[in-house]
């Protein structure tokens, strides 16, 4: 095995290894205090939902050169050289966050109302996600 | 496309998702909404418009 290859196959060992703590946490014990997802509140789905989103724009923009300044507004810092495979998932990243995000609000706009949010706005947004981990 | 690179963008979503997932799970509601309007802020300032194309080279 190539010592380059090394920290991918770290990681994604311990990707399976996450993964597989959330699927097995419908499991555990409800005195652990650990929901499952499709058990969460449609508030904490929301949030969880936002954090996904907001972790993978932030990814996007560190590696074409952003980062966040102060005030929490984005900066081009740099210009990363990108091979074409790259280019090509973060281009399809960037399609999958704008599909994303009208969709968020659409559910973040129910929560705001009060409103239990439909199943089928969840669903697409939760497709997107697995979406993205298949990149 | 190499398949390395994909696998490491997997991996790094299902990490990147399982971290989300703990920032709300056993919380109270409010600690929940506590996180909830501080992803909702840096959402508001994600627009994914402003994202770079990165069409390949």
């Amino acid at each position: 095995m190539h010592k380059k290859h090394m920290p991918i196959i770290i990681m994604v060992l311990l990707a399976f290894l996450f993964a597989g703590l959330v699927g097995c946490q419908g499991m555990l014990p409800a005195a652990s205090g650990v929901k499952d997802i499709s058990q969460m509140t449609p508030k904490e789905k929301s949030t969880w939902m936002l954090g996904v989103y907001n972790s993978q724009y932030a990814d996007h923009r560190a590696q074409t050169g952003w980062q966040l300044d102060t005030n929490g507004n984005w900066v081009k810092v740099s210009n990363p050289e990108l091979s074409n495979d790259k280019r090509e998932i973060l281009q399809q990243k960037k399609d999958l966050l704008k599909r994303m995000y009208p969709l968020i609000k659409i559910y973040d706009g129910y929560i705001e109302k009060g409103v239990v949010p439909s199943r089928d706005t969840e669903q697409q947004i939760i497709d997107i996600i697995n979406r993205l981990e298949s990149l | 496309m190499d398949a390395s690179l994909l696998l490491l963008e997997g991996a790094k979503l299902a990490i990147q998702s399982y971290f989300n997932y703990m920032r709300v799970a056993g919380k109270t509601p409010e600690e929940v909404d506590a996180v909830y309007q501080q992803e909702k802020a840096q959402f508001e300032k994600n627009n994914p418009d402003e994202l770079e194309d990165t069409p390949p080279a």
